[in-house]
């Protein structure tokens, strides 16, 4: 279970977050949503330690992510595919999972139940990254950040310019990850998406988590849609 | 054929290529290739951090000069044999690498440039500080008895050229080996994105202060093998020119390639030959002939024929 709780943070002397807390439990799916600057990403990237951590409290079962380098974050547990995919371009799709593969045991199993699990990169292993289309790229993005076997998967809008199919591809594989007993924190846009894969969302606004509340009871309350995010 | 059965055959064929070129070439020549091979080395080291790493560093003259001292102080003053004088070298410049990594690594980016120049120039004014025992700007020469190793004189032109080329050789398949191990995949990685590297769980700063010292010993034997087969060691290979100097080889071969070392001193070294030949404004012709290398092949030679032609090339 990952635990923020009353998190603040910001770029430098620019602060995001002023009062951000939730939970996310082993086999959920945790939604974070909100406007554009509501404080979605800086909260992902808070918990990588890519930004210090101003005050509040994050834990991972017993361990305080708060206080350990961002490399050991990762050793953790806890996987992280940015918005924008960040893969290593000039490498393979092959050399991109060996990379990420490199500190796990049982490398080939890994890399057989990865390539499975996302067939069409079996296909591309020999291909350089940056020659993928949009799609492959997020599925490269997201097996890679699998590949060192975490308990908790952070994906920011990981559909962001994908055409349905591959939507619904993403979607299938961040379901897998839910049966596995994974807890996920998605931060997405698309509502209908939210609405029909997310256990419990999270309403920020101005760095501040307002409210939290199951889908199903947000699917009978369409005016907390209006009121958060206006739509 | 595989990719890596390719990337064996441009290696081992180069290879071959150089061992038959003492023969053939004109003496004038084959002189050139040896400093050329032991220049190149150096690049290699240098290729390390900034090609395949992605850190450019303004210093590496320190780690040159640290091998070409380390070997020549404990050879003129300590009166070594060249073997251990050589270990010698390797150590000094680890140390030297290792101290300076461990610095240098807490800054980034232009910061991370100018303190790198900052500790060469300061290796540079210690070499000259201490000039009782260096002899600063003038050097000092190592004696030809003294250049013997297992009763070949590294002074002879045949030994000196086959010497260099094994040295070569060896940086050569050490570093296609590190580029296509774990660790090589990782400094690419980082080169890429370090902080999707971080992500995945390295430790990025301890991996790049790995780079640094296999950066530093490969410039630092380079330095060493230069002192010993050439017979001088001075300060002006510790000035920032030495540490320019790799830079543009590396450019103009090609960053992140094995070979683009190689090509980039061999292009550099007959092109400034050639053009000091034709005019004392030579250097207008050399800065004419790099400008063009970059506005028409601005990943170096080896990285724009990878590029366009052979995706293969390591």
């Amino acid at each position: 279970m990952l635990n923020l709780s009353n998190l603040q943070s910001g770029y430098g002397a620019v602060q995001v977050l002023f009062d951000l807390s939730l939970t996310a439990n082993a086999g959920e799916i945790t939604c974070i949503m909100g406007r554009n600057g509501a404080g979605k990403t800086t909260t992902l990237k808070t918990i990588m330690g890519l930004l210090p951590l101003m005050s509040g409290k994050i834990t991972l079962n017993d361990t305080d992510l708060a206080t350990i380098p961002p490399h050991q974050i990762s050793q953790s547990g806890v996987a992280y595919v940015p918005q924008g995919r960040r893969l290593f371009s000039e490498l393979t799709v092959a050399q991109n999972l060996d990379v990420g593969l490199l500190h796990t045991p049982n490398k080939s199993d890994i890399r057989e139940e990865l390539l499975t699990l996302f067939p069409r990169l079996r296909d591309r292993l020999k291909q350089q990254a940056d020659t993928l289309s949009g799609g492959e790229q997020q599925m490269l993005a997201m097996a890679r950040a699998l590949a060192i076997k975490p308990s908790v998967l952070l994906l920011d809008e990981p559909t962001e310019g994908l055409q349905p199919s591959m939507i619904d591809l993403i979607r299938d594989v961040v379901l897998k990850m839910k049966a596995q007993n994974l807890a996920v924190i998605l931060v997405e846009q698309r509502i209908d998406a939210v609405l029909s894969i997310a256990d419990q969302v999270v309403f920020v606004e101005n760095g501040r988590s307002l409210e939290t509340t199951d889908t199903d009871a947000l699917r009978n309350e369409p005016e907390k849609l209006h009121r958060y995010l206006g739509v | 054929m595989t990719d890596t059965a390719k990337s064996n055959a441009l290696h081992f064929g180069l290879l071959a290529a150089l061992a038959i070129g003492f023969f053939i070439l004109p003496t004038y020549h084959s002189g050139n290739l040896a400093r050329i091979m032991i220049l190149a080395i150096y690049a290699m080291g240098y290729n390390v951090l900034f090609g395949y790493t992605g850190l450019l560093s303004l210093g590496h003259a320190l780690f040159f000069s640290a091998g070409m001292y380390g070997l020549g102080l404990t050879m003129h003053l300590g009166g070594w044999s060249p073997a251990p004088a050589f270990l010698a070298a390797l150590i000094a410049s680890s140390i030297v690498a290792t101290v300076i990594g461990f610095l240098v690594l807490r800054t980034t980016g232009v910061a991370y440039m100018i303190v790198t120049l900052m500790f060469a120039q300061a290796g540079y004014l210690t070499i000259l500080y201490f000039g009782t025992y260096t002899r600063g700007d003038e050097g000092f020469a190592l004696k030809q008895a003294t250049r013997q190793l297992i009763g070949l004189d590294l002074t002879d032109p045949i030994v000196r050229y086959y010497t260099a080329l094994i040295l070569f050789a060896t940086a050569l398949l050490l570093l296609a080996y590190i580029i296509r191990s774990p660790f090589g995949r990782t400094l690419i990685a980082i080169r890429e994105n370090e902080e999707r590297a971080r992500m995945l769980g390295y430790n990025v700063t301890a991996i790049k202060l790995k780079a640094v010292i296999l950066s530093g010993i490969i410039s630092g034997a380079s330095g060493a093998a230069y002192a010993l087969l050439f017979g001088y060691a001075g300060a002006t290979f510790a000035t920032v020119q030495y540490s320019i100097l790799p830079l543009l080889w590396v450019l103009v071969g090609g960053a992140g390639t094995t070979t683009g070392a190689f090509i980039g001193v061999l292009f550099m070294t007959y092109l400034i030959d050639y053009a000091s030949g034709q005019t004392n404004a030579y250097l207008i012709v050399v800065g004419v002939v790099l400008v063009a290398v970059t506005l028409f092949l601005p990943h170096g030679i080896m990285g724009t024929l990878r590029n366009k032609y052979a995706g293969w090339l390591p």
